[in-house]
């Protein structure tokens, strides 16, 4: 599946995913492993290009604020459907530490599952599989209302 | 009671359509049986062993009488003619297809009623106690606290995906009927030294294959700050509680693994970084719901009226069923009335559509129209006026819902087992029903006095054995049922497991070992108010071991 | 993704729509009666019948597909070996409704 963003797929997204332990290219824009963008910290700081950074789903992200800040997108990971980790991860990322860039998942999640990423802070979505936009498009917008705020929600909903 | 407004009206709506689209898309074969699972789990839909199975929210086990008719309603069109109310206040089918599953969906939305969280690694139904409101031993009404954590945990965007599912449980009186103790999450409401309402929160309690006592994890938190807790017990759990394996993942096993201090230190650090404000109920939503709660407007009755006492003294079936089944009021002249959906011999928590529809009828001449479901599988009224009882009971009597056992041996908690459920490994209804009928004759069940048998099919322990005075478990060796028998569980305020107390029985032998436990137990006690439970605590096991196996 | 299982073998499974209990026949449909359930004898035919099985899951047909073990009784009729399974045969063992 090609990037998805807004709801439509994204066909010239800049940004290259590095190997754990690939070399790190002098320019362009990259995602970096979170590992590794510890250990590369300092060539990184003068990199021509944009940054990302690929977190695992069980780090604590507030431990990484700093590397964080500096990112121009943050990709978060759902390794199964199931597993809801990126979830909280999402919501400190955006409510607690207060990042405001681009933030991705990358992994397995179904269609109606998008909803749920966007209303905790995600905006583009990298999914396995085929992308219809059809199916997409109706997973994502049955529900009008929710029972609790939502990133970026300015105004605070009927209950919550 | 909570009545929808157009929010809520149009939030189960589309929820209702949405999963109408999402069969649609499985029949067509567009989704797969492995991605629609947790979509159709999420409303509350299984397959069975023999069938689907739609679970159906009755929040924290509050019914109007319209939507009762119209769960008779269902069980009638497209089912079998009765549904199956459970340990967590809800009401299954049992026999639905899954064609007819959005219809079905469409008829509860009409009535204000939902699927929506009834199953799935989510937060659960919000379950209370059912008295609450008119209990004579009640602090503070549990009940918009929790329609506030019905509505905050509905399709939450960030707790939908957790390890396992999710349990919220909470009374507001001394005594507790909702089992706090024995939930992911107890809230006791309760107020602090300057009368300000608050909650004891406890943490980690659960049944299933490894019991655990929950643990207070914060002797009070305000009003206010209720939900922004809640998210970060939540938070806490959904990042560090176990996803290796299926019998590990519930939230008390990471407080076990942690230990209650370090997890209560990981709440509060992110507790202390919420920005509280955004998680908060709205300013006057809170209030907006406690006004659905108020008192229905009470006559002025005489305490006790003279035409009670000869109503008892005249008819001894009525009066055994008003020492049982009937429950002290907070307002004078009137009484908690307790239906038993545990006929002598019958399938414990069943109810057909005709009863459905008499004890909604019922609920509106005799009780404000409302009705109650408990986690013990019976039904309340908890709104009549004690000159009314005969009248009530005689029409309850007839149609097989006068059983006077409330609380009695045979008001016993039994799961669907195996002859319905996939994962059971033992039956536990004949069971009950051998139990009901081996202790039909109601002196003997008052000679006895209260006694709480549960029975669980098996290890997921929906039965609540663990909790029973008697807890009965279902297992299966070399392909013969057999059943392991614990003694000294509670799921009181008194909450503690039980223990085992030796090899299992042969489902034949089962009723006739509850019968030496009971005798030696009448042989043990020192009052005829000392309980079982009493007893078993006073003595311990072995003399009712002795009484067991002392011929093998 | 059949265990080894020791004897006959039939395989089951539920109707997507219904959620009917059914039994695989020879010809690959699903039929209500155990009675009517192809029975496998060797390894091959298992192999051959988990093929046809399959094949209802991937047309959307049934779901939930898995082999189990069944007897002769002394009728000559078919019956499962255990518990469970006589139970999903044979329905709820009690009176409800
Ligand atoms: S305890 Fe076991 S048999 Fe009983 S309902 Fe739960 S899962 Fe099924």
């Amino acid at each position: 599946m090609p990037i998805i963003k807004d709801g439509n797929p994204v066909s010239d997204d800049p940004w290259v995913l590095l190997e754990e332990d690939g070399d790190v290219p002098s320019s362009g824009d990259i995602i970096v492993p979170l590992e590794l963008a510890q250990e590369k910290r300092e060539r990184l700081s003068n990199h021509a290009g944009r940054l990302g950074l690929l977190v695992p789903n069980d780090v604590d992200v507030e431990d990484y604020a700093d590397l964080i800040g500096k990112a121009e997108l943050v990709v978060l990971q759902l390794p199964a459907f199931t597993d809801g980790r990126a979830y909280s991860q999402a919501r400190i990322l955006r409510d607690v530490l207060g990042y405001e860039k681009e933030l991705r998942v990358k992994g397995d999640a179904l269609p109606d599952q998008a909803a749920y990423l966007k209303r905790c802070g995600f905006d583009s979505f990298d999914i396995e599989g085929d992308f219809n936009a059809d199916i997409w498009q109706r997973a994502s917008s049955h529900m009008s209302k929710s029972y609790q705020r939502n990133y970026r929600d300015k105004l605070a909903h009927r209950s919550l | 009671m909570y009545i929808y407004d157009d929010f809520d009206e149009t939030f189960v709506r589309e929820r209702a359509a949405q999963f109408r689209d999402q069969v649609e898309r499985r029949l067509s074969g567009e989704l797969s049986e492995e991605q629609f699972r947790p979509l159709r789990l999420m409303n509350g839909v299984y397959l069975q062993l023999h069938a689907y199975m739609l679970r159906v929210a009755v929040p924290y086990g509050t019914l109007s009488s319209k939507q009762l008719r119209q769960l008779a309603m269902i069980a009638k069109k497209y089912d079998k003619g009765y549904g199956h109310f459970t340990t967590r206040q809800n009401i299954q089918f049992n026999w639905p297809k899954l064609e007819d599953l959005p219809d079905i969906l469409d008829d509860l939305a009409d009535v204000g009623m939902h699927a929506i969280q009834t199953s799935g690694n989510c937060i659960r139904n919000v379950t209370s106690d059912q008295w609450a409101g008119v209990a004579s031993d009640e602090v503070i009404d549990p009940r918009p606290y929790a329609e506030l954590m019905r509505q905050w945990s509905s399709l939450h965007p960030e707790f939908s995906y957790l390890p396992r599912k999710f349990k919220i449980a909470i009374t507001g009186a001394d005594s507790d009927r909702a089992a706090i103790a024995f939930h992911d999450i107890g809230l006791q409401v309760m107020k602090n030294k300057t009368q300000e309402i608050g909650f004891r929160v406890f943490v980690g309690g659960g049944l299933g294959r490894t019991p655990m006592v929950g643990k207070v994890v914060r002797d009070f938190i305000g009003v206010e700050d209720l939900l922004p807790y809640l998210v970060a017990i939540l938070r806490a759990y959904n990042l560090e509680g176990r996803r290796d394996n299926k019998y590990k993942a519930r939230i008390k096993i990471l407080v076990h693994e942690k230990g209650i201090e370090a997890f209560q230190a990981r709440v509060e650090e992110i507790f202390e970084g919420l920005d509280k404000d955004s998680l908060r109920a709205q300013k006057g939503e809170l209030e907006r719901i406690e006004a659905f709660f108020t008192l229905p407007d009470y006559e002025t009755l005489d305490d006790k009226p003279a035409s009670l006492s000869k109503e008892r003294a005249e008819n001894s079936a009525f009066h055994a069923w008003v020492m049982r089944n009937v429950a002290r009021h907070r307002q004078a002249g009137y009484a908690i009335v307790n239906i038993s959906l545990k006929p002598h011999g019958g399938i414990p928590g069943d109810a057909t559509d005709e009863q459905m529809d008499l004890v909604a009828d019922l609920a509106d001449a005799y009780s404000h129209g409302e009705i109650r479901v408990t986690h013990e599988q019976n039904l309340v009224l908890a709104h009549v006026r004690q000159d009314q009882l005969f009248e009530l009971w005689q029409k309850l009597e007839a149609a097989g819902l006068g059983t006077a056992n409330l609380g009695a041996i045979t008001d016993m908690i039994t799961c669907p087992g195996l002859d319905f459920c996939t994962l059971a490994t033992a039956r536990s209804i004949p069971i009950a029903q051998k139990i009901s009928n081996k202790f039909s004759d109601i002196e003997r069940q008052n000679e006895i006095g209260d006694m709480k048998i549960k029975i669980s099919g098996c290890i997921n322990a929906c039965g609540h054995h663990h909790a029973g005075h008697i807890g009965i478990l279902g297992l299966n060796k070399k392909g013969e049922e057999y059943y392991q028998i614990t003694l000294g569980g509670s799921g009181a305020e008194d909450a503690a497991v039980g223990e085992i107390l030796g090899p299992g029985f042969a489902a034949d032998d089962v009723a006739g070992a509850i019968d030496t436990l009971v005798n030696r137990y009448i042989q043990l006690r020192t009052t005829a108010d000392e309980r079982f439970l009493d007893v078993v605590n006073r003595v311990g096991l072995e003399p009712f071991k002795e009484a067991l196996y002392a011929d093998h | 993704m059949a265990k080894k299982l020791k004897g006959d073998q039939v395989f089951t499974g539920q109707l997507l729509r219904e959620g009917d209990v059914v039994y695989l026949t020879a010809d690959g449909s699903w039929a209500p009666d155990l009675q009517n359930a192809c029975v496998a004898t060797n390894d091959q035919e298992i192999e051959t019948l988990e093929g046809l099985a399959n094949e209802g899951v991937l047309k959307n047909l049934v779901v939930d597909v898995y082999p189990f073990v069944v007897v002769r009784n002394e009728a000559g009729d078919l019956a499962p070996d255990h518990i469970r399974e006589k139970l999903r045969t044979a329905g709820p063992s009690i009176v409800y409704s």
